[in-house]
């Protein structure tokens, strides 16, 4: 069996199921469901041992397989339950319905390239004709108007430039913030929270929140609250 | 005739944000149904060979787009911008609330077999379709369906233009399916 191929590249457990059945070449209503679903079965395992990330619904998929799997071997005469039968045609309306849309989403990439061919031109900028109108009402009014008319076309003209947008994006990496902090604490034992947070950017905070995190993990050091509410500090460990 | 120059011109301006139908009706002060009739009289005049746009129309708008047989030469003169088409998850999920409108996302899990709320808010801020309403079942979830855009992408006049969907039957003879 040849798993190499797509081995994970299926929009779903139902999607896969569809691949698994067109590979025996047989028409869905005619396979063996005991193949399909140790297919199926195998082609999960072969994805975890490749450390894939599974999405739930294919272990989903797979718990419910198992079920009609045994429901199969251990026939429960409880009529309550489905049988095996019904579970495995409900089963096979899903996939029937899935492909219907599958299919259907070729012919409409299809209609999207084809649409993709005509173009249209970008919409003018009609400004150009509202400006006009205003210049020569405003000629015929008093000073005021004139004055207010010009007023509001300077605010339109300063909300039309660009504003300043200046992007920093300054990069912190956890093993940098921890290595800082560890050179506080080369000074001193004890130091209050707040005082690590030096700049007030989120993506500071945050790293320097998990490099205390981290710092407390590997038994760097302590953190201490005397009581609710109170200040929290951070305490060096005493090595050995 | 003077409607058919002006609504050229003014689709002309337009250009990508096309009319709506019941716009152009306010302004050339027509009936919807004349304006109607003038766009199909005007896109039957403009598929004659010697034009190069043609009157598209997209659910209520309208807009004028270019003969796509001309396109290597529109080519030649600027790089054309190729859209990103979306990918195979986006299209089984719009093609799932195209025909099933309006739906609730619980369905569209359900048809997929596998989770589509990312999806759907991806189509959603694409534009490609909308909310339409609640549900009346319990917890009164969003409904959704296609909006004009998602004609005009595909270049669809009316959700009737939408390809038909293949109903497999269970045959007697052994076929290959898909």
């Amino acid at each position: 069996m040849d798993y190499k191929i797509n081995i994970g590249n299926f929009e779903g457990p139902l999607d896969l199921l569809l691949f698994l059945i067109k590979q025996k070449k047989v028409d869905i209503f005619e396979i063996n469901i005991f193949e399909i679903i140790n297919e199926y079965l195998n082609h999960i395992k072969e994805m975890e041992k490749l450390n894939l990330n599974i999405a739930s619904e294919f272990l989903i998929m797979a718990a419910e397989l198992i079920v009609l799997k045994s429901a199969y071997l251990l026939p429960n005469p409880n009529i309550e339950n489905d049988s095996p039968e019904d579970i495995k045609q409900n089963l096979i309306n899903r996939l029937l319905e899935y492909e219907q849309y599958k299919k259907v989403s070729f012919k409409l990439n299809n209609l999207f390239e084809q649409r993709s061919l005509k173009h249209s031109k970008f919409p003018s900028d009609l400004n150009n004709l509202v400006v006009n109108q205003e210049q020569e009402i405003t000629i015929n009014n008093d000073l005021d108007d004139l004055v207010k008319a010009f007023n509001s076309f300077l605010l339109r003209i300063k909300d039309e430039k660009p504003p300043h947008i200046k992007v920093v994006n300054t990069e912190y990496s956890l093993s940098e913030r921890t290595k800082e902090i560890k050179e506080v604490f080369r000074s001193i034992n004890k130091i209050e929270f707040t005082e690590l947070f030096v700049i007030t950017k989120q993506a500071y905070i945050i790293i320097t929140f998990l490099s205390i995190l981290e710092l407390s993990k590997k038994q760097f050091l302590n953190i201490i609250q005397e009581n609710n509410f109170q200040k929290i500090y951070l305490i060096k460990k005493e090595v050995g | 005739m003077k409607l058919e120059a002006t609504l050229e011109g003014l689709l002309f301006l337009c250009g990508d944000d096309g009319i709506e139908i019941k716009e152009i009706a306010k302004l050339l002060s027509l009936k919807y149904e004349e304006v109607e009739e003038l766009i199909v009289k005007m896109t039957n005049n403009y598929q004659k060979e010697h034009r190069g746009l043609c009157l598209e129309r997209y659910g209520n708008i309208c807009k004028l787009v270019t003969k796509s047989e001309y396109n290597e030469f529109y080519q030649k003169l600027i790089t054309l911008n190729k859209d990103k088409p979306l990918t195979t998850a986006g299209l089984e999920v719009l093609a799932i609330v195209a025909y099933n409108q309006p739906v609730t996302r619980i369905v569209v899990d359900e048809i997929r077999g596998i989770g589509s709320a990312h999806m759907l808010k991806k189509l959603q801020a694409l534009e490609l379709i909308g909310e339409a309403g609640r549900s009346k079942l319990p917890g009164c979830p969003i409904l959704y369906k296609t909006t004009n855009k998602f004609l005009d992408t595909f270049g669809l006049k009316d959700l009737s233009e939408l390809p038909i969907l293949e109903k497999i039957e269970e045959t007697n003879e052994k076929e290959i399916i898909l």
